[in-house]
């Protein structure tokens, strides 16, 4: 199993880096790529599955670094103890996301099979947190069990892909990590849309609207980027919503009020979520064992243990 | 760049249609953002499954009659064969969770 352990010489640079206002890929506007963050967290010693989540869950928009990602990043960097062995991190956010959220996944998953499947499922989590190694094949079965659960478009079959989207060997596949926060996101999204009475047939004129504005767009400025190009990923996106304003103003139908308060629910509750979510996870990395000042020092043990 | 073995319209029978095991093939092109964004889910679950499933890709814009013979309007788009038949079909960029889960009901469906 790979141990990841911070050098304090490179936690004090990452440190001095973001002090200074460099903008390291945690903190990157629109986010950095999956391939970006990982290759970095390899570079400097930290699991990829913390950098990953540590950076989706940083307010990311716009084309500035935002202040708010900075503070929360300098907390992270500095609740980790140097040469600590931090891969279990990222298991044990999900394991609270399980059990201590707010609003628990535990909670949404009411049914009998529901709570069995997402217990399984968080116990590997809290087993691999506490040093532990899980066998792929049994993350593997954990999935399975909870495939018929997660095929549901409602907000159960959403919290069950959640865990589903999640449950993998995050040093083998850190990017789970980020599948689980886009899961989220449908989560709180099918919950807003049932809360309005959104249905097939607003799904349909939505449907129509954007393909009324896809290729508007592609003409103008050609296809999504993806993640790794702030500047064209944000002239991207605002010429979508722009247009799509646009379209959505001319077609005066009240639905589109409708999706405009949806919209801003989901960045609300995602919003929570984040906030919640940095604070759960420097509050982990703050947990996490210190090293054996043996192994941290290269010192003899029989003297530094008197 | 990706380290996937890259199929073509003359390679296609032979790689994916007569291959010994279940293929899943990547249809993407190199302008497309989100194929890009799906390459390190895509890697995972290669990794995942190696030995027992075999994961390749296809270029929409060099082998257009491929993306035509099995009416791919979008990409990305993964296409899992197994003996020679297509079994299950999935659009747009997704999770390791949902690649995985199409490979398993194709894998389960085989033993």
């Amino acid at each position: 199993m790979s141990a990841f352990g911070v050098d304090p010489a490179v936690k004090a640079a990452l440190i001095a880096a973001l002090d200074k206002g460099e903008p390291l890929p945690m903190v990157e506007p629109g986010g950095a790529s999956e391939t970006k963050l990982t290759t970095w967290a390899g570079e400097v010693g930290l699991p990829p599955a913390v950098v990953l989540l540590a950076a989706r869950l940083s307010p990311s928009t716009g084309v500035e670094v935002d202040p708010e990602a900075v503070t929360f990043v300098r907390a992270l960097l500095l609740a980790i103890e140097p040469r600590a062995d931090l891969s279990g991190v990222a298991h044990g956010w999900l394991a609270w996301s399980w059990h201590y959220a707010s609003e628990p996944l535990s909670r949404l998953m009411p049914s009998t099979e529901g709570q069995l499947a997402g217990a399984a499922i968080a116990a590997l989590h809290a087993c691999v947190a506490r040093g532990n190694i899980v066998g792929r094949l049994d993350w593997r079965a954990a999935r399975t069990r909870l495939s018929r659960l997660a095929a549901a478009n409602d907000e159960a079959g959403r919290a069950a892909a959640v865990l589903q989207a999640g449950a993998w060997d995050l040093v083998r596949a850190p990017g789970a990590v980020d599948d689980a926060l886009s899961a989220w996101e449908s989560l709180y999204r099918i919950r807003i849309q049932t809360a309005d009475g959104w249905g097939e047939a607003e799904d349909a004129k939505l449907g129509a609207l954007l393909g009324e504005v896809r290729p508007v767009v592609r003409e103008r400025v050609g296809d999504n980027p993806g993640r790794g190009d702030p500047q064209a990923l944000t002239v991207y996106v605002d010429l979508w919503r722009r247009e799509f304003t646009t379209l959505m103003e001319q077609h005066n139908d009240p639905i589109w009020d409708r999706f405009k308060a949806q919209q801003q629910a989901v960045g609300e509750a995602l919003s929570r979520l984040r906030q919640e979510g940095r604070e759960a996870l420097v509050r982990l990395i703050g947990e996490t064992p210190q090293p054996d000042r043996q192994s941290a020092d290269g010192v003899d043990g029989a003297a530094s243990h008197g | 760049m990706s380290s996937f073995a890259q199929v073509t319209e003359e390679t296609f029978d032979a790689q994916v249609l007569n291959a010994s095991t279940p293929v899943l093939v990547d249809f993407y092109a190199d302008w497309c953002g989100p194929c890009r964004a799906m390459e390190p889910a895509l890697k995972d679950v290669a990794a995942e499954y190696e030995g027992e499933v075999m994961v390749v890709k296809l270029n929409v814009d060099e082998n257009p009659a491929v993306q035509q013979r099995y009416g791919v309007m979008g990409i990305p788009a993964l296409l899992l064969f197994d003996g020679g038949q297509l079994r299950e079909r999935i659009a747009g960029a997704q999770p390791r969770s949902t690649i995985a889960a199409m490979i398993e009901k194709v894998a389960g469906s085989r033993a």
